[in-house]
């Protein structure tokens, strides 16, 4: 076996423990989302990358909605500074030189030739990742308006 | 070395523990469903041992079950909250006994 997926038993188990037994919803939620996706890289060595992508986008997707049930139903709440509120910062951070990039494309030189070219799937997903920070992050920053 | 099926076993167990163990001690519908979604990741992983190099439909098909007892959970969630504004399932029960 490989000690890939040895890491992967391990960390995903780890991550499902740890999103069962934490305090927030949404860390908790968030760590059953990243716990499932990396268990399902250990059902994609066993029963086919098919079975693995189905679990993950099942699983993964269904958290994802049940987060937003829940940023729904839950009382409303003030920002509270630890490790989640970082993490959202950290991800604003990383998804503004994104949409610079995406911007400024069409100047760039590449030194190497590129491996592909830029499809739309790519430019979707940057779009959804982008939707994602612009929506999800000053939430998680603000906290809910009463 | 212990063997790859002896180590996806034990984290199955592991999770079906955990997960088993969450539903009996939370106090939170949302938990409740996790637990749920944690045993039936613990029931994919062996099953996915067991069904390597062969059709992959042995475990699309439990798959894609547990994504709609998961979807089935959210909306009795949601139902569970707008009719007693709780996520207590101690609560909120009328079937014990």
């Amino acid at each position: 076996m490989s000690i890939m997926i040895w890491i992967a038993v391990v960390v995903g188990v780890a991550l499902v423990l740890a999103a069962l037994f934490a305090q927030r919803a949404t860390a908790s939620l968030l760590l059953m989302s990243a716990g499932s996706a990396v268990l399902s890289l250990v059902i994609a060595a066993f029963a086919g990358p098919l079975s693995g992508v189905l679990v993950a986008t099942l699983y993964a997707g269904a958290l994802i909605a049940m987060m937003a049930i829940w940023l729904i139903l839950a009382e409303a709440e003030e920002a509270k500074r630890d490790a989640l509120y970082w993490v959202a910062v950290a991800f604003l951070l990383l998804a503004l030189p994104a949409g610079l990039l995406a911007a400024w494309r069409p100047v760039l030189q590449l030194q190497a030739p590129p491996a592909r070219v830029v499809s739309l799937e790519d430019i979707l997903i940057l779009s959804l990742i982008l939707v994602v920070a612009a929506g999800g992050v000053p939430y998680v920053l603000g906290g809910e308006r009463r | 070395m212990i063997e790859e099926s002896v180590f996806v076993l034990g984290g199955s167990v592991v999770l079906v523990l955990a997960g088993v163990a969450s539903i009996a001690a939370t106090r939170n519908l949302l938990k409740v469903v996790m637990g749920i979604q944690a045993v039936l990741l613990g029931a994919l992983l062996p099953l996915s041992l067991a069904a390597r190099g062969q059709a992959s439909a042995v475990i699309l098909i439990p798959a894609v079950a547990a994504a709609a007892a998961e979807a089935v959970g959210m909306a009795v969630l949601a139902l569970v909250w707008e009719k007693y504004r709780t996520t207590d399932p101690h609560r909120v029960s009328e079937l014990r006994w």
